[in-house]
């Protein structure tokens, strides 16, 4: 089954994403920040990356790490899933959805708002690892 | 009936990009050098005019002096020449507003040929009984507005050499003595020493008074602008910091409950284990909650980032009022059909509405009418309307539907800051009472102005009236 690394600080979240997803039937491997992330990327060799955007060290550290491994040969295939609390429905005017995904911007395969309802992780992990 | 007032405010125009703040802050200095190397060259070509006017007046009788039309033509030729040579190198130079040294480079040649052709002119029309030297004050004026102190100082030295230079050599013998009045007088004050020396000097400290009084308007205007660019700097910075910590704020107080919400999902879809009936009502109810709390913190936050706008966040752009309005009457569509409130959308196919306006503003605006009409709207039978009316440069947008509607004592609070009727919280208990005030808000901020017409138990209508504009860039 498919390999999925979730890259979040906040622990409640990778829990119940983790709760998800293992009992469909996918292996998760978590790290906490994003730090050194290409090596963590490549020991872990994930399917799918989901990724959150503020950490607590930095509120673009996820843009961030979505650009770095956008630009790294090794590891710039893997599909990266964006997870974030604040998103265009936040009714905020720097908020976000799949319509601002570019290469530049946010250079990965999707955006979700948490919390995720968990039919709409599922089909959106589905649909990036290719299997609808 | 109540109407709000409508207030225009001033628009700003500010990019936004998440996590960075992309300014364009014009460099009005190099902007004015540009412009004052343009109006030079302009002013040449006028020049020119006027010594071809003069050489046409030279060839005749009509002025009862002594002037060699010969010397217009060559300054004619000497400033046409310099003039094209200018226009062609500052061609290169005025779409780039980086390059000031080179611009204030461009107008130093300029000043310098400038004094080339006034020292020749004020040789032949006579150094001393022509105003032809006052003509180096306009270049010492201009160079007070344009260069440093120093800088000025040392051009208004040079404009007094060559408007001197002519009267010196004279008086050394260089030059033959140039006169427009044939008179011995003339002869006898160009050899005498002390009148000429008296003269330079005296010149020489009429341009030097000059200097001083302009630099030191100058000095103080340049003060000025420095405070003000340091201000708007300061103002950028401090709304990126706001929107940075809104950001965060925003953040820090939503990610609990996501976290909250996340463990009640699993809860709920039994990947914990299967609930009891009563356990799995309880868990729904906490996820409610949880969802009321978001967009209450959505709400305060948003409304209290609109209402401290400073440069604000507003992207003013030429926005597709129609676009808009079927994007919120699509989402609210889809929100309606849980309980069978039908969204009528009359605009779908109305041609191109623009305003300037925020893209995302506006979608709260909407979205915040749209969703209070479904709402306070009857299940099964609720039935919200979607319409726009046009007049030359004016737009009306209105959302009506069949709903509570808002009794009359309530009707001038609705736009206040949590008041909710009590009939809105007895039909839905889960409102913020910040949605309208939201409105407002974002009414105000496009100078636009909105009007609720109500009757209890048959219904509401919301009208809001923008300014049009001419199809210009869509955003859409």
């Amino acid at each position: 089954m498919a390999n999925i690394l979730i890259i979040d600080d906040d622990l409640d979240i990778i829990d119940s994403l983790k709760m998800i997803l293992e009992s469909n039937g996918y292996q998760v491997s978590v790290k906490t920040d994003t730090d050194d992330l290409v090596n963590t990327i490549r020991e872990a060799a994930p399917d799918l990356i989901i990724l959150d955007i503020i950490f607590p060290e930095d509120p673009n550290a996820g843009f961030t790490a979505a650009r770095e491994l956008h630009k790294n040969e090794e590891v710039k295939n893997i599909p990266v899933l964006l997870l974030s609390a604040v998103n265009q429905q936040s009714n905020m005017s720097f908020g976000f959805s799949d319509t601002d995904i570019s290469e530049d911007f946010m250079p990965v395969k999707g955006f979700i708002e948490k919390p995720v309802e968990p039919s709409v992780l599922l089909s959106k992990v589905k649909e990036l690892l290719g299997n609808p | 009936m109540v109407k709000d007032n409508p207030v225009t405010r001033k628009k700003h125009s500010f990019f936004y990009n998440w996590g960075s703040v992309t300014t364009i802050i014009p460099d009005i200095r190099n902007q004015e050098l540009a412009a004052r190397a343009t109006w030079f060259i302009k002013m040449r070509w006028l020049a020119i005019l006027a010594c071809a006017v003069g050489a046409v007046i030279a060839t005749t009788d009509i002025v009862p002096a002594d002037v060699n039309p010969v010397d217009f033509v060559i300054t004619i030729a000497f400033l046409s020449f310099t003039n094209l040579l200018y226009s062609k190198i500052g061609h290169n130079l005025f779409g780039d507003k980086t390059r000031r040294r080179e611009l204030q480079r461009l107008l130093l040649w300029q000043m310098f040929g400038d004094f080339t052709a006034l020292s020749f002119l004020t040789y032949s029309l006579g150094c001393i009984e022509t105003p032809m030297g006052s003509l180096f004050m306009a270049h010492i004026i201009l160079a007070t507005l344009l260069f440093s102190r120093w800088q000025s100082l040392m051009i208004a030295a040079a404009g007094w050499v060559y408007a001197s230079a002519p009267l010196m050599l004279e008086l050394a013998g260089i030059i033959p003595v140039q006169s427009i009045f044939k008179s011995e007088f003339r002869e006898a004050v160009s050899h005498d020493f002390g009148i000429t020396l008296g003269f330079v000097l005296a010149s020489g400290g009429v341009y030097l008074f000059c200097w001083y009084l302009v630099s030191e308007i100058s000095s103080s205007l340049k003060l000025r602008e420095r405070q003000l660019e340091d201000a708007h700097q300061m103002m950028i910075k401090i709304d990126k910091e706001k929107t940075q910590s809104t950001l965060l704020a925003t953040h820090e107080l939503k990610a609990p409950f996501a976290a909250i919400k996340s463990y009640v999902y699993t809860l709920r879809d039994g990947y914990c284990g299967q609930l009891p009936e009563k356990a799995q009502a309880v868990v729904t109810r906490i996820g409610n909650r949880c969802d009321q709390i978001t967009d209450r913190i959505t709400d305060i936050i948003h409304l209290s980032n609109l209402r401290t706008l400073v440069v604000t966040e507003m992207n003013l752009v030429s926005v597709n009022l129609i676009s808009v309005l079927c994007e919120e009457a699509g989402e609210g569509a889809l929100i309606g059909e849980s309980r069978k409130i039908k969204i009528i959308n009359l605009v779908e196919n109305h041609p191109p509405v623009h305003i300037m306006g925020s893209y995302e503003h506006l979608k709260t605006l909407f979205s915040n009418l749209i969703q209070n009409a479904i709402n306070y709207s009857p299940d099964n039978i609720g039935r919200v309307v979607v319409s726009v009316e046009t007049s030359p440069g004016k737009a009306e947008v209105a959302v009506q539907d069949n709903g509570i509607g808002i009794p009359k004592d309530a009707l001038d609070k609705i736009f206040n800051d949590h008041f909710r009727s009590k009939n809105a919280v007895a039909h839905h208990a889960g409102g913020t009472g910040l949605g309208l005030s939201i409105v407002k808000e974002i009414v105000v901020l496009h100078g636009a102005s909105i009007q609720v017409e109500s009757i209890v138990g048959r219904g509401s209508s919301f009208t809001v009236r923008f300014d049009t504009i001419e199809v210009g860039p869509v955003n859409e």
